[in-house]
């Protein structure tokens, strides 16, 4: 792993943004896709990370909140060149992705009223709703892995269905309920 | 006053969006129906278009909402607020974790903070769905054959813009 510079060089700034900014359009499907590309971009072009480094790229990443593309970017630029370089990563990995989304917004703000869009979009809800239910099932099959976490699965959904309550106390709860229940379980042990 | 409600409601989303893009679309969800900033349609239809396009859904749905309440300011402010919790907390967690290992406090707490994420964005998928008249009387079953086929799909790895392509001619062809 390189070491941190003390004067932060513009050069290296802009190339850490380049290089992010050519992974960007890579991440479909989730930050987890852009592994495969972290790995040759960063790891064997640039050489500013070692092939070890990787699962605490992604650790990291999955640790804090957010989406996983770009904390794996603030990560890493971090790692090159301090807070500066985190930044120049996260908008590296935001401008291209941001500036599609601004010209397809235009497009659907525009057109969304056009019968033929409406009928697309009575299409492509139904589809929608189905990538949301399929991405519960993908993180329920690794998080759901005991007794204990699928009780809090089933603790939580009725809660929500039942009582409508906020996310955010329920996120709180399970972060909780998880750290208490380790430390019970290794003080039985 | 929209602006400050804007930028602590994404950062509030931001700070809790523990799973990655699609953990805060339930937060999300919330936030829209609490403050009406768009309706649950166009919230449903705005992620379908960040779905289809490269990088983070949660970062592009915020800078359509912010657009969509205070222009190109509210668009700014939105995904800031949304960024910033990120930022802080990746810096953080580099100052307290050692190279490879998670320290045990995070894991535990992700432990058990992932089943209920899991919970939320199932819960979320429902509603949207009821709120989309999905899963009503109002519903069709054409809509069910396109949801059934999209998980499908997407289990075998197709490519979303790929399924949200093909759903959209199916709605062109089944209702216009």
């Amino acid at each position: 792993m390189k070491a941190n510079t003390v004067n932060y060089e513009l050069p290296v700034l802009f190339r850490i943004f380049i290089t992010f900014m050519k992974i960007s359009p890579l991440t479909f499907g989730g930050g987890i896709a852009m592994i495969p590309h972290i790995e040759r971009e960063i790891v064997q072009k640039r050489g500013w990370f070692a092939k070890e480094d990787v699962p605490s790229i992604v650790a990291i990443a999955q640790s804090a909140p957010g989406s996983i593309a770009i904390n794996a970017s603030i990560y890493m630029g971090h790692k090159v060149q301090g807070i500066p370089g985190a930044i120049a990563a996260m908008v590296g990995m935001l401008l291209p992705a941001n500036l599609i989304i601004i010209v397809l917004t235009y497009l659907y703000v525009t057109y969304q009223d056009l019968a033929i869009v409406q009928a697309a979009f009575k299409g492509i809800r139904p589809a929608i709703i189905g990538l949301i239910l399929y991405a519960a099932c993908k993180i329920g099959r690794v998080s759901i892995r005991d007794p204990f976490t699928l009780l809090l699965f089933a603790a939580a959904a009725g809660l929500l269905f039942g009582l409508a309550i906020s996310p955010v106390y329920l996120i709180i709860g399970g972060g909780l309920a998880g750290c208490l229940y380790s430390m019970c379980r290794n003080k039985r042990s | 006053m929209v602006l400050f409600n804007l930028f602590v409601e994404f950062f509030k989303i931001g700070l809790f969006g523990f799973g990655g893009g699609y953990a805060m679309i339930p937060l999300m969800a919330q936030a829209v129906r609490e403050h009406q900033w768009i309706s649950q349609q166009q919230f449903t239809d705005i992620i379908a278009i960040a779905g289809s396009a490269p990088g983070p859904i949660a970062t592009n749905t915020a800078l359509f909402i912010g657009y969509q309440t205070s222009g190109i300011l509210g668009a700014g402010i939105a995904a800031a607020g949304n960024l910033l919790p990120s930022l802080i907390m990746v810096l953080l967690l580099i100052k307290v974790i050692t190279k490879n290992a998670r320290s045990n406090a995070v894991n535990h707490s992700l432990y058990g903070i992932h089943p209920v994420i899991t919970a939320l964005i199932l819960y979320a998928g429902v509603r949207m769905g009821i709120e989309n008249d999905l899963f009503s009387q109002v519903a069709d079953y054409p809509q069910y054959g396109i949801m059934a086929l999209a998980i499908i799909l997407f289990y075998k790895k197709v490519s979303p813009l790929w399924v949200i392509g093909l759903s959209g001619i199916a709605g062109i062809l089944i209702y216009s």
